[in-house]
């Protein structure tokens, strides 16, 4: 009787026993199982990415593509001083820098056989005008000899103390501007100034100016 | 009287507008005015030594009227600690404007329209391994009629060429010494990357300033190149908001891939007004104990 009672008793912690190593087990499983769900729905969300790549750009513009610098000479002398405004715009974070140049060899503004030679001036030492010559400035503190005194544009005036350089040859241009940040219709005002007297044949003189603008590396 | 003014008063600003706007658009359109785009406006690339390279260019006209543009290459180096850039071969250098072809030397572009100028980059088989630099212009046309100064616009999209094979790397970063005393104004920081290799490497320069706390207050990261056998020198400002305090300013560069940092250095910042004050109190403390000895020695000696 004792025994039989043993064993029902034994056959029940047994069952127990087996109840408990059956609920365990499933732990693991469920882990595991939990462990492959939240794996699969990280693969899932890595897999989704944006990428966008924005190109660099550059532009530039000139208010009118030609600066009319007219002057009625007289015996002692005229000065006329016209600008153009130079527009650029750049999404480089490093900025751009801005040249300028002559177009051709020729440094002087020609009409047929005449000329009114440019400026002795130059960046690094811009001198006021002699009679017959014509240049450009900056009106810049940074940017060469020019200071930052503020030009005016002016027809037929007395040939001013003002400060002006020759247009440098295609090869070796002028720095006229330097940024160091993006920027968006960033302008730059070139100031061409003639000064001519009576000696100068009467015509309509021409020279061609180049505007360089690259990004900064 | 005055109601009729206040209805009449919409409509006169309306019609100032219409005056403004108006002019402007006509100003706009008699100009001739040359809008002239490029982009990419930098190109990076690698190329064995013999191999090819297609590539292209492509010329935006924002403006309304149609125009011709003229393509040429030209070399491309920079000068100084500033880089100002050249356009011009470097003695002793390869002219690498030569391996780029164009596949035309001129366009038209219409209004508001643009052209794609497809191009090849063709390294020489005897093109030694490291960086070579040439620059890709868009340049508007002449206008034979006009007179004056008749002004072109060129851009420029720098080629950038590293020819693969073993190349020397390295660099060095300095900085000058920043002032230990500052009174107003901003603080001019900057550093001085040297590339000593044979190929172009970008660097990442980062300046943080801390209080006296040690909690930030200024940040500035730039990323630039430097091309071989140069240094470049990267600028910031930091300009100080309290009127007295104590900062550090930390300064850290990537050179070649290698993350270099300057020591660190103390800035005491004063606002001059304020130094003038303490001074001004400074005076008073030392002068009127001074004074009330010399009353009491007169009143001794009487």
């Amino acid at each position: 009787m004792l025994k039989i009672i043993t064993q029902i008793k034994g056959n029940h912690y047994m069952n127990q026993a087996t109840k408990k190593i059956a609920v365990l087990s499933t732990i693991p499983v469920l882990a595991i199982a939990m462990v492959a769900v939240v794996s699969s729905l990280q693969a899932s969300a890595v897999a989704t990415s944006v990428n966008s790549t924005i190109g660099s750009v550059i532009s530039v513009f000139t208010s009118s593509g030609t600066v009319a610098v007219n002057a009625t000479p007289s015996a002692g002398g005229v000065q006329t001083i016209a600008n153009d405004v130079i527009t650029v715009s750049t999404n480089n974070a490093a900025g751009y820098t801005l040249k300028l140049a002559e177009t051709t060899a020729s440094s002087a503004l020609v009409s047929g056989g005449n000329s009114i030679l440019a400026s002795a001036g130059t960046l690094a030492a811009p001198i006021a005008q002699a009679v017959n010559t014509w240049g450009y400035r900056v009106d810049s503190a940074t940017i060469g000899g020019f200071g930052a005194t503020t030009t005016s544009p002016v027809s037929n005036a007395a040939i001013g103390a003002i400060k002006f350089a020759g247009v440098p040859a295609t090869a070796s241009p002028d720095t006229i501007k330097v940024t160091s940040a993006t920027a968006t219709n960033d302008t730059t005002s070139v100031f061409y100034g003639v000064a001519v007297n009576t000696a100068t044949p009467s015509g309509a003189y021409t020279n061609s100016v180049t505007y360089t603008a690259v990004t900064n590396p | 009287m005055l109601h009729r003014i206040y209805r009449l008063f919409p409509l006169l600003v309306v019609g100032i507008a219409i005056l403004v706007l108006g002019n402007t658009a006509i100003y706009a359109e008699a100009g001739k005015s040359q809008v002239i785009t490029v982009t990419p406006s930098s190109t990076d690339v690698s190329i064995d030594p013999g191999a090819s390279i297609s590539k292209s260019i492509n010329v935006i006209n924002g403006g309304k009227g149609t125009f011709a543009i003229a393509l040429s290459t030209s070399p491309y180096h920079v000068t100084g600690e500033e880089y100002d850039p050249q356009f011009t071969q470097l003695p002793g250098t390869v002219d690498a404007s030569e391996w780029v072809h164009l596949s035309t030397k001129s366009a038209t572009v219409t209004g508001n329209n643009d052209v794609t100028i497809p191009y090849t980059i063709d390294v020489p088989t005897n093109a030694a391994p490291g960086g070579y630099y040439a620059v890709l212009f868009a340049e508007t046309s002449t206008d034979n009629e006009q007179t004056g100064v008749v002004s072109h616009n060129r851009v420029g999209n720098i080629l950038y060429i590293t020819v693969n094979g073993t190349v020397k790397i390295g660099g060095n970063l300095s900085g000058d010494k920043l002032p230990l005393l500052h009174f107003a104004g901003p603080i001019q920081i900057g550093t001085k990357v040297s590339n000593s290799g044979g190929t172009h490497f970008i660097t990442n320069v980062a300046y943080t300033v801390t209080d006296f706390k040690g909690n930030d207050i200024f940040k500035a990261t730039f990323d630039r190149y430097v091309l071989p056998q140069t240094e470049r020198e990267i600028k910031s400002s930091f300009t100080p908001q309290s009127v007295i305090g104590l900062y550090t300013v930390h300064r850290t560069a990537t050179v070649a891939g290698t993350l270099e940092t300057l020591p660190d250095q103390k800035i005491f910042v004063i606002n001059p007004w304020l130094l003038i004050a303490i001074t001004f109190l400074l005076g008073i403390l030392v002068a009127f104990p001074l004074q009330r000895a010399r009353q009491r020695r007169r009143s001794r000696e009487s």
